[in-house]
C-alpha cells in the first residue's frame, strides 16, 4: 500500500504547527498518524457529488441546520478581566506584551 | 441519614424538611472526598467557596425566601468549564497555573438557581480522549471496577457522581465524551442539542462538535439540570434564540405515543457478547410494552468515525494556537518569538493534544485538504441527510432513535493506551450525533449497585433538533419502569 504520509512528514508538520517534538517522540507520533490516516483514508471510497454545486464542502451551519446568530457591530469591554490580564507572562498597564516579531 | 444515596429531587424534598442543612450535605461530600481517594475524581476541590454558598442557602432557607430544585445541591464541574477566580486547567500542564477570569454562562445560570459547586473533574488533557487516562495529573478509577477506566472525556464528572463524590455534575461531550462514561459509570448523562446551551467559558477542543451538558443519577436530575443551563446566550454565537419550554415533568400519554426507530447499522456487529444482550433487554422492555419499535437505515453510520477524526483534530489544531507561551504559560528558557512558541508548547502539551495538532494540520494543509477535510464535511452531510431521512414524516417517520451507547463496557486501566485507532473506536455510536447535532442521551440498563461486580452497560437515546424533551421523557418512563 502507498504510504500516505513521508517518513519526514512529523518534523514538517511539527514546524507549522509550531511545537516542539523530541526525536525519540516523533517516530512514534508517526506510526499513530499513519495508523489513523489509514483508517480515515476508508472516506476515499464514498461517493460524493464533485459536480460544481458540491465542489467546495457545506458549511458547518448548513449540515447543523443552525443559523449565524450576529449581533450589531458595537465595541463591549465588560469582559476584560483584571485577573485574565494579570496572567499574562508579560503585562503592562493591563495589555498584553508581545515579545518582537522582527529580528 | 445516607445523603450521597439522593436524587436531586430527593435531595430538594429532605431539605425543604429541614433533615439536613445544606452546609451539612456540602460538609459529608467533603468528608467523603477526603476519606475515600480510591477513585480520584477531582483535579481541585472548592471547599471555602462552596461552603459560603451553602450557608447562603441555609439563610435563605431559614428567611423563607422561595428556593429552586437545585439549591444547595452540591454539583461537580468538569475541569475545562470556568468557574471565576478558581483554578482551569482542561487537565493539562500548559494550563496548571491558570485561574479562570469569568464564569461561563453554565455557571452563572447554576449560581442564579443557588447550586453548590464542589470542584472541578479530571478528563483527558483538553478533553481528548475516551478513558480520562490522558490527564496529564492523575488516573481516575471507575466506582465499579477500580482496575477499568470511568470512560471520557468527562470520566472525572462521571465517576463523581456514580462514587457517591456529587450528587451531579457537568461535562462537556464533543464525540461522545459525557455519554461515553455515562455509560461506563452506570449513570445518566446528556449531550444537548447543538446551540442548546451556551458554550461560552467551555475550553474550546472542536467548536462545530463541542456541547456541554449534564450527568446525574436519573433522567429526572439531568432534565432539571438542563432546564437550568438551557438557553441563548449573547455572548455564544452558535447558542440558539428559540426558547422552548421545560423538560423536567414526565408525561405518560406523550411518553407512550412516540415511535422507536433502531438502526440496523448500529447492530451489525463489533459489539461485545455481554454489552449487546444488555441493550437487547432494554430495547425489550419498550417492545414488551407496546411501543411502536421500527427498523431503520442510517447508512452512511459506517463512515461517521473517520468523518470525525478528519473534522475534529482539524477544528483543535486551530483552537489550540491559542497556547502559545504568549498569552497563557509561558516556557521560561525560550527567547526568540519562534522558540516561545515551539517550547511552551513542546513541553505544555501531552501526547494526544499533540497527535490531534499534526493530524489537524496534516488534513488541512494544501495538498491534502480536498482529499481529507473536504471529503469529510461532504461526508458529514450524507450522515445529516441519513437522520433526516429517519426523522421525516414521509420517510421512516420515527421520534426517537434506539441505539447502544458504546460498543463494550468498560476497559482495563492501560489497555488501550497504546494504540490510539482502537481507543477512538469506542466511540462509534456517539460521533455520528456529534457529527449532525442533535440531542443525544445514555441512560443506565438498569440500576447498577457499586460493589456489585456488575460492569455497567448504556443505551443511547437521539432526538429531533432541540427535542430533548422527547428522549428525557421517554428516558422517564424507561426509569419508571424498570424501577429501582
Amino acid at each position: 500500500m502507498k504510504k500516505i504520509i513521508e517518513e519526514n512528514a512529523v518534523s514538517n508538520l511539527a514546524e507549522l504547527a509550531k511545537l516542539d517534538i523530541g526525536s525519540s517522540d516523533k517516530k512514534k507520533l508517526l506510526r499513530d498518524l499513519e495508523a489513523v490516516l489509514e483508517y480515515v483514508a476508508e472516506l476515499q471510497s464514498l461517493e460524493t457529488d464533485e459536480t460544481s454545486s458540491q465542489k467546495n464542502p457545506p458549511a458547518c451551519g448548513e449540515v447543523l441546520s443552525a443559523d449565524n446568530t450576529l449581533r450589531p457591530d458595537e465595541v463591549k469591554t465588560e469582559f476584560i478581566s483584571e485577573l485574565s490580564t494579570k496572567q499574562f507572562p508579560e503585562e503592562h498597564n493591563g495589555f498584553l506584551r508581545v515579545p518582537p516579531v522582527f529580528e | 441519614m445516607d445523603i450521597s444515596g439522593l436524587t436531586i429531587k430527593s435531595f430538594h424534598n429532605a431539605l425543604q424538611r429541614k433533615e439536613f442543612s445544606a452546609r451539612e450535605a456540602t460538609d459529608f461530600y467533603f468528608k467523603r472526598i477526603s476519606e475515600d481517594d480510591s477513585v480520584r475524581p477531582f483535579i481541585s476541590t472548592l471547599e471555602i467557596q462552596a461552603r459560603e454558598r451553602a450557608d447562603a442557602v441555609d439563610k435563605m432557607l431559614a428567611d423563607g425566601d422561595e428556593t429552586g430544585p437545585l439549591a444547595g445541591v452540591p454539583m461537580a464541574i468538569k475541569d475545562n468549564i470556568l468557574i471565576e477566580n478558581t483554578p482551569v486547567t482542561a487537565g493539562s500542564q500548559i494550563l496548571k497555573n491558570y485561574f479562570a477570569g469569568y464564569n461561563a454562562t453554565v455557571i452563572e445560570k447554576l449560581k442564579k438557581e443557588n447550586c453548590v459547586f464542589l470542584g472541578k473533574t479530571n478528563l483527558d488533557e483538553f478533553a481528548m480522549g475516551s478513558s480520562t487516562e490522558n490527564s496529564s495529573f492523575h488516573i481516575t478509577k471507575n466506582p465499579h471496577d477500580l482496575k477499568r477506566v470511568p470512560g471520557g472525556s468527562s470520566g472525572g464528572s462521571a465517576a463523581a457522581v456514580a462514587g457517591g463524590f456529587s450528587l451531579a455534575a457537568l461535562g462537556s461531550d464533543t464525540g461522545g465524551s459525557i455519554r461515553q462514561p455515562a455509560s461506563f459509570c452506570g449513570v445518566v448523562g446528556l449531550k444537548p442539542t447543538y446551540g442548546a446551551v451556551s458554550r461560552f467559558g467551555l475550553i474550546a477542543l472542536a467548536s462545530s462538535l463541542d456541547q456541554i451538558g449534564t450527568l446525574s443519577k436519573t433522567v429526572e436530575d439531568s432534565a432539571i439540570v438542563f432546564d437550568a443551563i438551557k438557553g441563548s446566550d449573547e455572548h455564544d454565537a452558535t447558542s440558539d434564540k428559540n426558547e422552548y419550554g421545560a423538560t423536567a415533568f414526565f408525561d405518560d400519554d406523550s411518553a407512550k405515543k412516540l415511535t422507536i426507530g433502531v438502526p440496523k447499522e448500529y447492530f451489525s456487529g463489533g459489539m461485545e457478547k455481554e454489552t449487546e444482550a444488555e441493550i437487547n433487554n432494554a430495547l425489550h422492555v419498550f417492545k414488551k410494552n407496546g411501543f411502536t419499535v421500527k427498523k431503520i437505515s442510517l447508512p452512511h453510520t459506517k463512515h461517521a468515525l473517520s468523518c470525525y477524526y478528519i473534522i475534529m483534530p482539524a477544528e483543535a489544531s486551530a483552537n489550540l494556537a491559542r497556547f502559545d507561551g504568549v498569552r497563557y504559560e509561558r516556557n521560561q528558557e525560550a527567547e526568540s518569538l519562534p522558540e516561545i512558541y515551539k517550547k511552551t508548547r513542546g513541553s505544555g502539551f501531552g501526547n494526544e493534544p499533540k497527535r490531534r495538532i499534526l493530524l489537524g494540520t496534516f488534513v488541512l494543509s494544501s495538498g491534502y485538504y480536498d482529499a481529507f477535510y473536504a471529503k469529510a464535511q461532504k461526508a458529514r452531510q450524507l450522515i445529516a441527510d441519513d437522520f433526516k431521512r429517519a426523522f421525516a414524516p414521509a420517510d421512516y417517520g420515527v421520534d426517537v432513535i434506539f441505539t447502544p451507547t458504546s460498543p463494550t463496557r468498560a476497559f482495563k486501566i492501560g489497555e488501550k493506551t497504546e494504540d490510539p485507532v482502537s481507543m477512538y473506536l469506542s466511540d462509534i455510536f456517539t460521533v455520528p450525533v456529534n457529527l449532525v447535532g442533535l440531542p443525544g442521551l445514555s441512560i443506565p440498563v438498569k440500576k447498577y449497585v457499586v460493589g456489585s461486580g456488575e460492569l455497567p452497560v448504556g443505551f443511547q437515546l437521539i432526538g429531533k433538533r432541540f427535542h430533548e424533551k422527547d428522549i428525557l421523557n421517554l428516558g422517564m418512563w424507561y426509569e419508571r419502569e424498570v424501577g429501582e
